[in-house]
């Protein structure tokens, strides 16, 4: 009977999880779509734009086109100055505003094809294993507890105050230890951030911080690149199958040195590798052609299945 | 000479770099039978419950899941949600029916686990939650810190008022910190 009952819940649950998942999901976006499609094919060149503007040419409310913009801005596809407008910003640049800001001012207003954070320690197997041992340890401390392994359970009853059941105490250390792993990692992003910023501009070149609050101070301008190698090691491929973002090692060799500056755990390695290959050749038609479908990708505007399909047509 | 660079996109940029798709479900069927198997061999020596091993299988299944399966549609999200809810609502059963709550102290304790277990695993599942800062989202973070803070401020007071508010500060800081939603890159 109780196993029924707990059945039943589990059943409910699922049901109402899979439903919130369906609301959520189910709908393509239509007046997003629109904007995205629009701004990336008009405002591509000209990258600044109102929100007035958008209005008048999609005949959509100012007010839809500004809350619709702010879901833009948030997922780093525009930014928004008070004085200036809108400013489109490059669907492979995952630069925060702050950065992205910093990118402008450091290039001199040069068009930022592509802006990330090398992901080293992110990416790296030693950081991965440290968090994995605080969870683990965790989970065997409230194991351990709840079966009393090694008398746990009986020291924890000494040591706690008597209204205070080891059971719960343990689960509370599991929790801690979740919160402090997730902490932890957003620390390593900030770092990141800080000390590993890399940026691909048009005119300027490939700009980099070689130390924390460095500002860009690494440059190797165009016309310097000789050489540019892809690199993924077997760990980053393993990590790349199921980590959160997909990354490598780019190496590019400049005139007149031997050795490479590596840029290494870069997200969507192959991209940036074109990237720097199209802008030592002075190439950029691929902008204007995949500028849209990579904003499309970066927004999760539609489900995939169904921008197939609309292809195929 | 401007010439162009062969430079193509998928309209999935992340799917060149993960595995095919049958592959992902294969991977991810594979590791279900395993965990099946070990939960069914656990309960039928009675070393564990059948709800407590239905529980670490549903658990397990729900954090597997977007690591395993990159591709997005609707069916995938419908059945990464429902095993985010099937996962919460057992372990809250577990929690209510298992756990013996016999002071406020052990109440207050379990109400961190399960808020900390119910925000984490959504932050796992669905980037929305876990990258958009909208207003509402930013006003969740705020009341389940504020909740946060009272419950470990009611464990925490036997250390007095002084050294147990600032130490439940101190954690809720931490707590608020890891659920603000980040940028995904």
């Amino acid at each position: 009977m109780s196993l029924s009952i707990f059945l039943i819940i589990v059943i409910i649950g699922f049901i109402i999880g899979g439903a919130v998942g369906f609301i959520l999901h189910r709908k393509t976006d239509i007046v997003l779509a629109r904007i995205i499609d629009h701004i990336m094919t008009k405002y591509i060149d000209e990258r600044t734009f109102t929100a007035e503007r958008i209005s008048k040419e999609l005949g959509i409310d100012e007010k839809v086109v500004k809350e619709k913009l702010a879901i833009l801005e948030e997922l780093g596809l525009v930014h928004h100055e008070p004085k200036r407008g809108y400013v489109l910003v490059d669907p492979l640049v995952f630069l925060t505003s702050r950065d992205y800001l910093k990118a402008l001012r450091i290039t001199a207003n040069d068009n930022i094809l592509y802006g990330g954070y090398q992901y080293y320690y992110l990416a790296n197997p030693i950081y991965f294993i440290i968090q994995l041992a605080i969870l683990i340890s965790a989970f065997l401390f409230v194991v351990m507890t709840f079966f009393n392994i090694y008398s746990i359970k009986t020291t924890l009853i000494n040591i706690l105050p008597s209204q205070v059941s080891p059971e719960s105490f343990a689960l509370f250390i599991l929790a801690l230890a979740i919160i402090v792993t997730d902490a932890l990692n957003n620390v390593i992003k900030i770092l990141a951030r800080e000390k590993y910023s890399v940026i691909v501009g048009e005119k300027s070149g490939i700009s980099y911080n070689r130390r924390i609050g460095d500002e860009f101070g690494g440059n190797i301008p165009r016309y310097a690149i000789d050489r540019i190698d892809y690199d993924v090691s077997l760990w980053y491929k393993i990590y790349n199958l199921f980590g959160s973002i997909p990354v490598g090692n780019i190496k590019v060799y400049v005139k007149g040195s031997k050795t490479p500056v590596i840029f290494r755990a870069m997200p969507f390695p192959r991209e940036l590798y074109n990237i720097i290959k199209s802008i030592k050749l002075g190439a950029l038609q691929w902008r204007k052609r995949y500028a849209r479908t990579i904003a499309l990708w970066r927004t999760g505007v539609f489900p995939v299945e169904e921008t197939r399909r609309r292809r195929r047509r | 000479m401007s010439e162009d660079v062969e430079f193509i996109i998928s309209e999935e940029l992340e799917e060149t770099y993960r595995p095919s798709r049958p592959i992902q479900v294969l991977i991810y069927v594979i590791l279900t039978l395993i965990i099946s198997l070990v939960m069914y061999q656990l309960v039928i020596n009675e070393m564990l419950d059948i709800k407590l091993a239905v529980t670490t299988l549903l658990f397990s299944l729900a954090f597997l899941f977007p690591i395993i399966i990159k591709f997005r549609t609707t069916l995938i999200e419908v059945i990464k949600y429902g095993l985010f809810g099937a996962t919460i609502l057992s372990i809250v059963y577990l929690l209510v029916t298992r756990v013996t709550i016999s002071s406020i102290y052990d109440l207050s304790l379990l109400v961190i686990f399960s808020e900390v277990l119910f925000i984490e695993l959504l932050h796992h599942i669905s980037w929305r939650f876990r990258a958009r800062r909208s207003k509402t989202l930013l006003v969740l973070d705020a009341v389940l810190a504020a909740i946060f803070f009272v419950s470990v401020f009611m464990f925490l007071q036997f250390l007095g008022l002084v050294i147990g508010g600032i130490l439940s500060l101190f954690i809720t800081i931490v707590f608020f910190y890891a659920i603000l939603p980040e940028r995904p890159l």
